[in-house]
């Protein structure tokens, strides 16, 4: 089971730091412009990774999506929907696959986050280019390479992050079984 | 009689997700709507965020550590009377150059029109949560006294502010509304990939250099003075990381590096010359040699971007005046 609460408040802090001290770990690359770690998809992954439940999984990474979506974007550019979308789906993936991984280890962490990373990212810019017009195809290569490094730069950071959570799993996640509270 | 559907959370996500889908089809106006009210919520918390991030990028600025600077410090040779001589040479001809460029830049404002405006202050409460555009969530300051808990809008209007207003910092341009809730505002930055901007280029005179003028129909290479400066109009535009581009500037300004970017004395928001950005790198276009990229920074460190002025027109300015 999931105490959403715990996960609201959670999703709330991963996207105020996303915005605001986020900022302090942007990288300005030559070819790809700023890139930053994706502080809300570190969350993502560790959420479909521990749930027993896929439809707990997805609707939970909707929700951090949704706020995504939400906290992106200067306005009148991008629309809101794709992030939800792509996190949804992207969370639903990372629970189909997480049976090949063993979620303990740092290299399933880094794995998984740079597949969650990537591809919600890449559906993001593709569907903003295709149905919002947001950006032009010549910018859409860039910010594909972007989304890429932003992924590595993610993955790069993931450990750090589920090794906090591991800590508090079952104080933000996971009600334990009635059996093992007895 | 049964529901059709049963519904559970599996209905739910499905439904969530068509949702999604069904939304990005919606008109941008629904998004802006959606993103005003997540302001509402995020703002409280983010703008604790911001103030750190703020503080520590200001911090790391002031702070720069330069190897040897403290061996230079100690080795100052200020008892030597030759010594004190030059320094004070060199700080009076730096004093001369200062008053100089001062007194070019008093052209920067116009003395014989008026622009009813109100500066409206306002706080940097967070930043894009995506790399990809470059943009801030600004709320409006309460004023001195008020409660932390009062409901302030920007300047204490029900309405949200009209859009493409110019929002300056204490030394520049460094963006526009886009658009605006009831508490809080969307910048869009003029380093962002959609920002474009009708501006001129200011060639410092400090920076000597010849410019190629047209006298009597034929062409002449003269030394660029204050009299021969003229404002080169140019549109801008941001380059998605942390800069401004012009790729059409021709040749023959010798726009070097050291020069400004600045509005245009005579657009509806941002009446006067305002600095936008100091060109750092001018390259010859690739496709065209009689044509010139050029780089600019702006003059605001964006990143730690905290107290802002939005520039609200308080009429149009009269026809004759513009």
């Amino acid at each position: 089971m999931m105490r959403w609460i715990f996960f609201l408040i959670l999703a709330y802090v991963a996207l105020v730091a996303q915005t605001t001290v986020g900022g302090l770990l942007v990288i300005h690359t030559a070819w790809a412009g700023p890139v930053a770690p994706d502080v809300v998809a570190m969350v993502a992954v560790f959420v479909a990774m521990a749930l027993r439940n896929g439809t707990d999984a997805g609707l939970a990474c909707w929700i951090l999506g949704l706020g995504l979506d939400l906290a992106s974007g200067p306005g009148a550019t991008t629309v809101v929907g794709p992030m939800a979308l792509a996190y949804g789906l992207g969370g639903l993936m990372v629970f189909q696959l997480r049976e090949m991984f063993f979620r303990d280890k740092i290299l399933s962490q880094v794995v998984m986050t740079l597949l969650f990373a990537v591809a919600t990212h890449a559906i993001w810019v593709t569907l903003q280019a295709l149905v919002a017009r947001a950006f032009t195809w010549s910018e859409y290569g860039q910010m594909l390479l972007q989304a890429v490094l932003l992924g590595a730069y993610t993955a790069a950071l993931a450990p750090l992050l589920h090794a906090l959570l591991l800590r508090h799993e079952r104080i933000l996640l996971i009600v334990p079984s009635r059996r093992s509270r007895s | 009689m049964r529901f059709p559907i049963q519904f559970t959370r599996r209905t739910l996500l499905i439904v969530l997700m068509i949702l999604s889908a069904v939304a990005c089809a919606l008109p941008m106006g629904v998004s802006n709507y959606l993103r005003g009210r997540l302001d509402l919520i995020l703002s409280p918390l983010a703008d604790g965020g911001t103030v750190v991030t703020t503080t520590l990028r200001d911090r790391a600025n002031t702070l720069r550590w330069r190897p040897g600077a403290s061996d230079e410090a100690a080795s100052m040779p200020t008892e030597d009377a030759s010594q004190w001589h030059y320094l004070m040479v060199q700080q009076r001809a730096h004093y001369e150059r200062r008053l100089h460029q001062l007194e070019q830049s008093q052209g920067f404002f116009d003395r014989y029109s008026d622009f009813p405006c109100e500066l409206v202050p306002a706080s940097v409460v967070a930043s894009d949560a995506l790399p990809y555009e470059r943009g801030r969530t600004i709320r409006g300051q309460a004023p001195a006294g008020a409660m932390v808990t009062t409901r302030e809008l920007f300047v204490a209007h029900d309405t949200p502010l009209p859009p493409n207003l110019a929002v300056l910092a204490t030394t520049g341009l460094v963006g526009q509304v886009v658009t605006s809730g009831e508490f809080t505002a969307r910048l869009r930055l003029v380093t962002d990939r959609k920002f474009q901007l009708p501006a001129q280029i200011w060639r410092d005179p400090a920076i000597e250099r010849k410019i190629i003028v047209r006298v009597a129909g034929s062409e002449q290479s003269v030394l660029l003075t204050a009299a021969n400066n003229t404002f080169i109009d140019v549109k801008i535009k941001g380059d998605g990381a942390n800069g401004l581009i012009v790729d059409d500037v021709p040749f023959d300004h010798v726009v070097q590096p050291g020069d400004w970017f600045v509005t245009r004395g005579h657009s509806l928001e941002m009446p006067g010359h305002v600095r936008i950005a100091q060109v750092k790198k001018v390259t010859v276009h690739k496709s065209n040699n009689l044509m010139r990229v050029v780089y600019a920074e702006p003059l605001v460190d964006l990143s730690a971007l905290r107290d802002v002025y939005i520039v609200k027109p308080l009429s149009l300015p009269a026809e004759d005046s513009r």
